[in-house]
């Protein structure tokens, strides 16, 4: 016989494989009774029968999903035509909004015109943002083809509102979508070797949190002047 | 058997969804469950169906078996869900997510009783231990009575603890965690419920 008598608490650790079985046990009657008993009590609390209909997934959810709030966003994966979509409705408002600079009343048609351009502006930014912050965790290697579409996606857009911004004399937004840009562009082009350094530098760089903020700003319509 | 080496936890496999869009549910079913978190954080509510499906019932054994109700354990898998869907940007991918919905199915569980315990004449039937009928009582509902009645015994913490270890399979480490206990705390709940239960229970079963 090796060792001393083991303990209530070293049973119970080796009942549920948290120890190994001692060499102890095999030498020692007392020990291995001991162990007997409590596994049989044990194991009849397993047979404890439970009411778990077979189709309790389902019923969960079909309870359970008119009660979730509604999504506050958008899918991140859009397709890329709803992005192309969405970006041409704008443009076209800016556009109109544009053409009206030329009647008695600019002030009015120019303030309209930045208001389009800063709701998309402020829904770019969240989705980048978004996009941003789950490559920044995910782990799992089979997502990041989807990614990479998304920033190519985000990317198209992202030149598209650098432009508009520029044309509408709006240059306050240009050193973040630059930034934005090279990130997003990085992304899309980013082989599997380079994505654990991406996903470093996007922890790591002010990027994320510029565009929270301005996002706020945006949101709350306040002051922008203060450099973004 | 001597060996004795418990591994628990027998429903981890991924369930065949049985309705909805097939080719869809082949494409999830392939999803870790931190992608389907990731694609549900972005405003994908239909992802968060596959994570309901596939932690629900884990999350409603642990439920009744706190709470003895059927009832009370359907509410708290859909408390436990509702809110998993509202925290959802809490959740980080370094846990395991059935850690991460444990955590909060306990949390609801303790809810619920402490409720309970406001309005104690509400006690639900299955954990008032009542002397089993000789004749048509089963077998079945027999242990269910007698064991109900052994667990109400312990507190809600080392009932809790004791559950996760002996039916959902989980580590001292993750018990730890979903409890919001350390791990010695964890390992010493589950033995003092093991002492409790081998209290009321040896010479019964
Ligand atoms: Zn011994």
């Amino acid at each position: 016989m090796t060792g001393p008598h083991l303990t209530e608490e070293r049973l119970v650790e080796i009942y549920y494989g948290m120890e190994p079985v001692p060499d102890h046990v095999a030498g020692c009657p007392d020990c291995a009774g001991r162990l007997r008993k409590l596994e049989t009590v044990l194991d009849r609390v397993t047979e404890d029968p439970l009411p778990l209909r077979p189709n309790l997934a389902d019923e969960a959810w079909s309870r359970l999903e008119p009660r979730l709030p509604r999504p506050r966003r958008q899918p991140l994966l859009w397709p890329r035509a709803a992005i192309a979509a969405a970006l041409a409705a704008m443009l076209t408002l800016v556009f109109f909004a544009g053409r009206r600079s030329a009647t008695p009343t600019p002030d009015a048609a120019i303030d309209l015109r930045q208001q389009v351009l800063l709701l998309a502006l402020g829904q770019h930014f969240e989705r980048s943002r978004i996009l941003l912050t789950e490559v920044a965790h995910e782990q799992d290697p089979a997502t990041w083809s989807g990614y990479r579409r998304v920033a190519a996606g985000l990317l198209e857009s992202n030149r598209l509102y650098r432009q508009t911004a520029a044309e509408a004399g709006d240059a306050m937004f240009n050193p973040l979508l630059d930034d934005l840009e090279r990130t997003l562009l990085e992304l899309a082009h980013a082989p599997d070797s380079e994505w654990l350094g991406l996903q470093r530098r996007i922890r790591e760089e002010a990027l994320l949190f510029r565009m929270r903020i301005v996002e706020t700003r945006l949101a709350s319509n306040s002051d922008l002047e203060g450099g973004l | 058997m001597i060996e004795g080496h418990r591994v628990g936890g027998t429903e981890n496999a991924l369930p065949m969804p049985n309705r909805g869009d097939a080719q869809q549910s082949k494409v999830w079913m392939a999803e870790t469950d931190q992608a389907l978190a990731s694609r549900v954080r972005a405003g994908d509510s239909g992802a968060f169906r596959h994570l309901v499906e596939r932690h629900s019932r884990s999350v409603f054994r642990l439920a009744f078996r706190m709470t003895g109700s059927e009832s009370d354990a359907d509410d708290i898998v859909q408390d436990t869900f509702l809110r998993a869907f509202r925290q959802i940007e809490t959740y980080e991918a370094r846990s395991a997510f059935s850690t991460w919905i444990y955590r909060i199915a306990a949390n609801c569980c303790l809810d619920m009783l402490r409720a309970r315990r406001r309005r104690p004449q509400e006690l639900p039937e299955a954990l008032v231990c009542e002397a089993p009928g000789p004749d048509r009582m089963a077998l079945a509902t027999e242990v269910r009575t007698t064991l109900s009645g052994a667990l109400a015994t312990l507190s809600d913490q080392e009932r809790a603890a004791f559950l996760l270890r002996h039916f959902e399979g989980c580590s001292i480490s993750q018990i730890g965690e979903s409890l919001g206990i350390s791990e010695t705390a964890a390992k010493n709940s589950i033995f003092r419920a093991v002492k409790k239960l081998r209290d009321q229970l040896e010479g019964r079963f």
